[in-house]
């Protein structure tokens, strides 16, 4: 780059010092002449006309530097730059035109790159940094775990490789009580910052000696986002006291923004190896190994002196040491906590992405196609004077490429003011996104522009510059419309696309209204959830504590009813095989079934009516009768003809009659259809007769659902708050609506339709351009037709007709061959849509409709113009 | 006065190079310098074209047989001077002995014996 502005810097110089060089030579020649008696204004003349023609003289002289193509370039840049400025409306829609078919594509590829690939930050070489794995010679999967004391023994001896450990994130307690919230935590070894190449934001890492120390006071290295969200970023938490799992920490150091680690998962927390309750355990394999070897030394060289130290120390389990390279493909989606189809979804939109960039390249072909035509005597008379085709080309695709970039400047602005779009709707909550704009994306972007221009520009560049192209033209514009057939195929293609993106918004949009129109069985929108943390509490104590809470809920003013259950919807559930049939009959029925044991005001609370029978009671209790709730599927599909209502339930292996005393509506537990796949229905129990050992189903309990009065999710701080103080152990307790839930499993389609719908609405205003400058143009061009075809009777109608004809034959092409194109590529998006059909006529419809009203809009302005075409003027203009 | 226009010559192709390194091998001149030189040296009969000799400097240059730098005349202008370097002179004298056996061989042809020659066919 350097030496490039370099030269073109001492082309300049050269250039000057060529002129000064000649005028010296012509005052010296001229001087001479005076000396031999000419008279001054003479003998300048006569030098100048020895000379010759000057800037032929400069021009040969300069070729001798072989820079000609660089001047000629630069002079290029400067006519397109002017041309540019001169006509600002042409501009500033090609700019922006390009600049939204590029940022779309650059965003969208930056989507797919943060949710597909993961790059460590804040790492080091991360390249370098590797999975230290243990290998047995037998040829089984290696063993990607270790105890402390195998760390412990490797890492003393090694000299070829920084060697750290870390645990698995996982969630622990933060705070007292009932301020107490689940985080994630991590047990890392004192040097992985260090291994890492990690330099904390603030504070220090881990000691050896914190390392090992067991008991007592300990310490703890905040994440960023956590810092942030709990201390909003206060730096003055160094040497705080907070407690974590019941114990007190020190605040020592706080990790820099986006910080993770080798792997995705978010951490909230730091915590040195000792904190484990295991740490000395030979028998927990519970550490990661991370090893990064030392500079020179290769990965083989020092997983042969890990595999040698490690043989020499004891090490039993293993044969070798292996070092693995870090995949930079995002393997677990599960740790984002988004259904896997957001990024299938991500996939897919990043390909509607580049289709909305090639109809923006075919307006912009298509805008600089009637450019070219309106500069057509120039070109003429430029190739009449012997410039060169290639010369003519070079022009017209500077000015393209120049336009281009400048198109990819203002994407790169677009795609920066985007990143509150994207974080709403395209990626998971929390997600770390400051890096969106980096180097990578500004390259991609220039990529971007540059195949923008040339697609855009080559064409009618070559078209422009043909000379007999040029030479039909002085002559008038009549034969243009023929000769338009690139055109007509670049907006039939444009159209095609539109269509395309429009049945795919169309999709999305009435998959989502199906969605949101699932009968979930049970009113979500009212509908609180609590769950508090039970781990090490027996069943019973469970029951009761659940028990407690319900009761305090139901104390509450908001709410209504309060039931408790050992399963959510949305949250868990159980399944098993069943068996019905009458009471006293041996001819069984077997059935798949989803259990759940709830407490009498279950179905009041989650909103769902009794269809058939009764609900629980309270005396559905242990040692009376067992009974039974079924879901309607469950009623349809084992009933048959019979009704369900005091047939007997059997428990896989039990032997007790269950009697089904009523049918409820089927409640979703999940939107995605696969998990309701291969069930007959489902099975409610009383909690208080499950846990008495009724029919031998024995699950505690697993939540509190509340209806509410109002909004759920206005009241989850009073009803947490409520329910801490009586949550078992006085632990936190988790409360949110069951939509939040829902929500997240709504993700991909809420993704798909929104960004659908935007790709959509920005082709169909691409193509309503196109659409708009190919019949303004025709219309321009055949004004003195029209104006003839008026002169001779034709009546406005009749050239609104012809108009029209045009506009909507390229635009009824472009529909069918979008629509077969749809139909052949909806079914490889089936698996995203939902209760519909990729098929689905009425999307089709819906589509197909939209754009023949835009593109009927499109031609109006032309068509009316046309019509008003005065036959006078017209025929005089010609 | 106008006889010195008289009598011009075109030199041959490639020449004008050889002309223009044999004129520095006698020191470093400005580009009028040159000209007015070989015009001299040929008493008057080899016409340099402007046209032709700057970019035949710059040529020169570009091959780095000649350098150039600004200085100023005796007459106060500021002038660019070129001066022969290592290279042109080692060019030159190739050029020379070549320029040699083309005379040379065009002699011979144009020599009375070549006359003879054809005579006696």
């Amino acid at each position: 780059m350097n030496l490039r502005f370099w030269r073109i810097g001492r082309l300049y110089r050269r250039g000057s010092e060529l002129e000064e060089e000649i005028a010296s030579h012509l005052r010296m020649a001229a001087q001479e002449r005076v000396e031999h008696g000419a008279a001054p204004e003479k003998a300048a003349e006569a030098a100048r006309r020895e000379l010759g023609n000057a800037t032929l003289v400069r021009e040969t002289t300069r070729d001798q530097w072989g820079w000609r193509w660089l001047e000629d370039l630069l002079q290029d840049f400067r006519f397109a730059a002017h041309g540019l400025r001169r006509s600002p409306g042409f501009a500033l829609t090609i700019v922006l035109t390009l600049a939204l078919g590029v940022g779309a594509n650059v965003t969208m590829l930056g989507v797919v790159r943060m949710l597909l690939f993961h790059t460590p930050v804040h790492v080091l070489h991360p390249e370098n940094v590797m999975r230290v794995n243990a290998v047995d010679k037998g040829g089984n999967p290696p063993i990607d775990t270790a105890n402390y004391p195998g760390y412990q023994r490797l890492a003393g001896h090694l000299r070829l490789l920084n060697l750290a450990a870390q645990g698995f994130p996982y969630a622990t307690d933060f705070g007292h009580g009932a301020a107490a919230r689940e985080v994630q935590r991590n047990y890392v070894s004192h040097n992985y910052f260090d291994v890492l190449g990690t330099k904390l934001l603030l504070g220090r890492p881990f000691s050896a000696e914190e390392e090992t120390r067991t008991g007592g006071d300990s310490v703890a290295i905040l994440g960023y986002g956590f810092w942030q969200q709990e201390f909003h970023g206060d730096p003055r938490v160094l040497g705080q006291e907070v407690s974590i799992d019941g114990r007190p920490h020190a605040i020592i150091g706080i990790a820099p923004q986006g910080f993770t680690g080798m792997d995705p998962t978010a951490v909230d927390m730091w915590l040195p190896l000792g904190d484990s309750p295991i740490l000395s355990s030979a028998g927990a394999w519970w550490l990661q190994l991370i090893g990064r070897p030392v500079r020179g030394a290769t990965p083989q060289q020092a997983a042969a002196e890990a595999t040698n130290v490690f043989l020499h120390s004891g090490g039993t389990r293993t044969d070798a040491i292996r070092l693995t390279r870090y995949s930079s493909v995002r393997q677990a989606t599960i740790n984002f906590r988004v259904e896997a189809n957001a990024e299938q979804v991500a996939l897919w939109l990043s390909g509607v992405a580049f289709l909305v960039f090639l109809i923006a390249c075919a307006n912009v072909a298509n805008l600089f196609f009637v450019r070219a035509i309106q500069r057509r005597q120039e070109t003429a008379v430029r190739l009449q004077l012997g410039a060169t085709r290639w010369r003519l080309v070079r022009q017209f695709l500077v000015e393209s490429l120049l336009a281009s970039a400048m198109g990819g400047a203002a994407a790169l602005v677009l795609a920066y003011w985007a990143r509150p779009l994207v974080q709403t709707f395209l990626l998971p909550p929390h997600f770390y996104m400051g890096y969106f704009l980096s180097p990578n994306t500004i390259v991609l972007t220039g990529c971007f522009a540059v195949v923008a221009g040339v697609a855009s520009g080559l064409w009618p560049a070559w078209r422009a510059s043909r000379p007999d192209l040029s030479v039909a033209l002085k002559s008038g514009g009549h034969a243009l419309h023929e000769r338009s057939t690139m055109r007509s195929v670049l907006l039939v293609g444009q159209v095609a696309l539109t269509l395309l993106l429009s049945i795919g918004a169309a999709l999305f949009v009435r998959s989502l209204r199906s969605v949101h129109a699932i009968q979930l069985g049970f009113d979500a929108r009212h509908v609180l959830v609590a769950m508090a943390s039970t781990s090490g509490y027996k069943p019973a104590d469970i029951d009761a504590a659940y028990e407690q809470m319900r009761q305090r809920a139901q104390s509450l003013p908001g709410i209504q009813r309060a039931a408790i259950a050992a399963f959510v919807p949305f949250f868990s559930d159980a399944m098993g095989s069943v068996r019905v049939g009458r009471p006293g009959t041996s001819h069984l029925r077997d059935a798949n079934a989803i259990f759940n044991l709830v407490s009498p005001d279950y179905f009041a609370a989650m909103g769902m009516r009794i269809v058939k029978g009764r609900g629980f009671l309270n005396t559905d209790v242990a040692g009376a009768p067992s009974v039974a709730v079924v879901s309607e599927s469950f009623a349809h599909n084992l009933g048959g003809s019979e009704s369900i209502l005091n047939q007997c339930v059997f428990n896989d292996g039990g032997k007790d009659c269950v009697r089904i005393v009523g049918v409820v509506p089927d409640e979703n537990r999940s939107l995605n259809p696969q998990v309701m796949m291969g069930y007959d229905g489902k099975v409610y129990v009383p909690l208080n007769q499950a846990s008495g050992g009724s029919g031998g189903w024995s699950f505690p309990a697993g939540g509190l659902v509340m209806r509410t009065k109002g909004d759920p999710s206005r009241m989850e701080h009073e009803v947490a708050a409520a329910l801490a103080g009586v949550a078992p152990g006085g632990r936190y307790v988790d409360v949110q609506p069951i939509m939040a839930k829902i929500d997240q499993q709504t993700l991909s389609w809420r993704m798909g339709a929104s960004m659908f719908t935007l790709f959509g609405a920005l082709a169909l205003t691409l193509s309503a351009i196109g659409v708009y400058g190919m019949l303004a143009f025709l219309v321009r061009y055949r004004t003195a037709e029209i104006g003839l075809r008026l002169a001779l009777g034709a009546m406005p109608g009749d050239i609104l007709a012809l108009v029209f004809r045009r506009g909507m034959l390229l635009v009824g092409s472009g529909i069918a061959i979008g629509a077969g194109a749809a139909v052949a590529l909806a079914r490889l998006m089936k698996s995203l849509l939902y209760g519909i059909a990729p098929t689905d006529a009425t999307s089709y419809a819906i589509a197909a409709a939209v754009v023949v009203i835009v593109a009927l809009a499109a031609c109006w302005i032309p068509a009316r113009r046309a019509m008003r075409v005065n036959p006078m003027v017209a025929l005089r203009h010609e | 006065m106008k006889e010195r226009y008289k009598n011009r010559i075109e030199l041959l192709q490639g020449t004008l190079d050889l002309l223009i390194l044999q004129t520095l091998l006698w020191g470093p001149r400005h580009g009028y310098g040159i000209s007015q030189a070989i015009r001299a040296d040929s008493r008057e009969v080899l016409q340099v074209d402007t046209g032709s000799l700057y970019p035949a400097l710059h040529r020169l240059e570009r091959k780095k047989w000649i350098a150039a730098e600004w200085k100023t005349s005796e007459n106060n202008q500021r002038v660019r001077v070129y001066r022969l370097t290592q290279g042109g002179r080692k060019h030159l004298s190739a050029e020379r002995s070549r320029w040699a056996q083309i005379s040379e061989a065009i002699a011979g042809i144009l020599e009375p014996g070549g006359k003879a020659a054809l005579e006696d066919s």
